[in-house]
């Protein structure tokens, strides 16, 4: 018997809209946004869902599974609500220990980058802030979403 | 064929000055129709310092730069800031626009500024913040217009009525705030610039106590290192009584605004783009105008602060634009005749990311 595939939970599955969004709405966003991650793939976990992010030279793409040696990062679903409705900063998530990332200072710095990056991009594709709220939506009527 | 004959009053002449205006804008606007990658930009501003309550409210509309837009294609942003005890607002993106050649008025999205019975009219609906707003806005005085000044890549023009008088109703998250004849001002802005160029600037609205009316309107680079352009205007009764510029006027900033309280930004997505509280708003703005014996000091201290994120066009930055309710002070004398009071008023700086 074969492994069992996973659907994408709320957030993967938003995310990859995002990045098919952006390389629509904002090809030099997303051509830089791949630049900046080439080689340093993410390792996510938000709440029960855990997912990867590979920076390949073709475009920032979603996987199933993190590569080894990516960088870690896991926030709670209430944490990532709190940041996409503006309530909250990464800085004061990270200082209230709601948000972790894991990796040498190096590849920290350039996981900041990524998400600046991936945000000055975002505020610029108009399909973004539906893909937003819909998310929001999601994880505030099922935190624990099963994935 | 002899036209009907108009009565001649303040308010036709209130409107045909608006009218023209609006010509001279969509004249501005149309000598770049066949440059669809011009970066077209116009605004409909409205202040109102109503004591306790303070309204900002901007109607924006500019070509679409962005890559996913059709070329030339027109597109509006709507922002709406609330004072009562601290700022409050909303900045609704991406919203369709309205406005005709030669008649004065715009709408974006729920939101539109229109001449109506002599006196403009505000109205303002945003339903999922539970905000209605709907003033009468009556001019005491004719519009000032600028000539076209440097603005980073381009230029920039405004026309401005300073001396206006509210009367009607703000509701905000519920709570209505009934208003007759408060302090008002309205702008009009117009020209082609980049957000992100090589620009700054710095704008105050201060209805005094004492009757007297000052804007000033300052446009630097984006070091703040060269000044373009620096004006301080004083009306009085509804008349420009002075107008000073260029080496007449000094404005210097003295300290920093504090950390706390922290500035509101709007809208909320520009909280994850920005860290920490710390904003380059000075703590104290002080303005000196001199003309042979005639002097007037306005200092403008902040009080709290509001940051707008805008995109830049040139870059994957922001530009912060920072509205801060400030303490006002007026000093000084004008034909002899002493200046003073002062009260709350709002300062616009633009100081680039």
């Amino acid at each position: 018997m074969g492994r069992e595939r996973r659907e994408p939970g709320p957030v993967r599955d938003a995310l990859g809209r995002a990045l098919v969004g952006m390389s629509r709405e904002h090809p030099p966003g997303a051509r830089r946004l791949s630049e900046v991650l080439r080689g340093h793939d993410l390792d996510v976990q938000v709440g029960p869902e855990r997912f990867g992010v590979i920076g390949a030279e073709g475009g920032v793409r979603v996987a199933g599974e993190a590569p080894a040696r990516a960088i870690s990062v896991s926030l709670s679903p209430g944490s990532l609500c709190r940041m996409l409705a503006g309530e909250t900063t990464v800085g004061r998530e990270l200082r209230a220990g709601e948000l972790e990332a894991r990796a040498s200072i190096a590849r920290l710095r350039r996981l900041d980058v990524a998400l600046r990056t991936f945000l000055q991009v975002a505020v610029r594709c108009p399909s973004l802030a539906e893909i937003a709220a819909t998310l929001r939506a999601r994880l505030s009527l099922h935190p624990e979403e099963p994935t | 064929m002899a036209q009907p004959s108009r009565a001649v009053t303040p308010a036709v002449v209130l409107e045909d000055a608006l009218a023209l205006a609006s010509l001279e804008r969509w004249r501005a606007a149309a000598s770049g129709a066949r440059q669809p990658e011009r970066p077209w930009k116009q605004w409909d501003h409205v202040v109102v310092l109503a004591g306790e309550l303070q309204v900002l409210v901007n109607l924006c509309q500019q070509r679409d730069l962005r890559p996913c837009a059709s070329r030339g294609k027109a597109v509006g942003a709507l922002t709406l800031l609330v004072r009562e005890r601290s700022w409050d607002g909303v900045v609704r993106w991406d919203l369709p626009v309205r406005s005709r050649p030669g008649v004065f008025g715009a709408r974006v999205g729920t939101a539109q500024v229109q001449v109506q019975a002599g006196a403009l009219r505000l109205q303002v609906e945003d339903r999922a913040l539970g905000a209605r707003i709907e003033l009468r806005l009556a001019a005491e005085g004719l519009p000032l217009t600028s000539p076209a000044v440097p603005l980073g890549g381009g230029t920039f023009q405004w026309l401005a009525l300073p001396c206006l008088r509210a009367t009607g109703t703000v509701e905000w998250r519920g709570r209505r705030h009934r208003l007759r004849d408060a302090p008002a001002y309205h702008d009009e802005n117009w020209g082609w610039w980049r957000w992100g160029e090589d620009f700054a600037w710095q704008w105050a609205y201060v209805p005094s106590n004492s009757g007297w009316v000052a804007v000033l309107s300052r446009m630097l680079d984006r070091r703040r290192a060269v000044e373009h352009d620096v004006r301080l205007l004083l009306w009085r009764d509804g008349a420009l009584a002075r107008s000073f510029q260029g080496r007449e006027v000094s404005v210097t900033a003295r300290g920093w605004f504090p950390e706390r309280p922290a500035p509101a930004r709007f809208p909320a997505i520009a909280n994850l783009l920005a860290e920490g509280n710390v904003t380059d708003v000075p703590a104290t703005l002080e303005i000196t105008a001199r003309r042979s014996n005639e002097r007037v000091q306005l200092e403008l201290t902040a009080a709290e602060v509001a940051q707008l994120a805008v995109p830049n066009e040139t870059d994957l930055e922001v530009t912060w634009v920072n509205e801060v309710a400030v303490q006002a002070r007026l000093d000084g004398s004008i034909a002899g005749e002493r200046l003073g009071g002062g009260g709350p008023a709002l300062l616009e700086l633009v100081h680039g990311s």
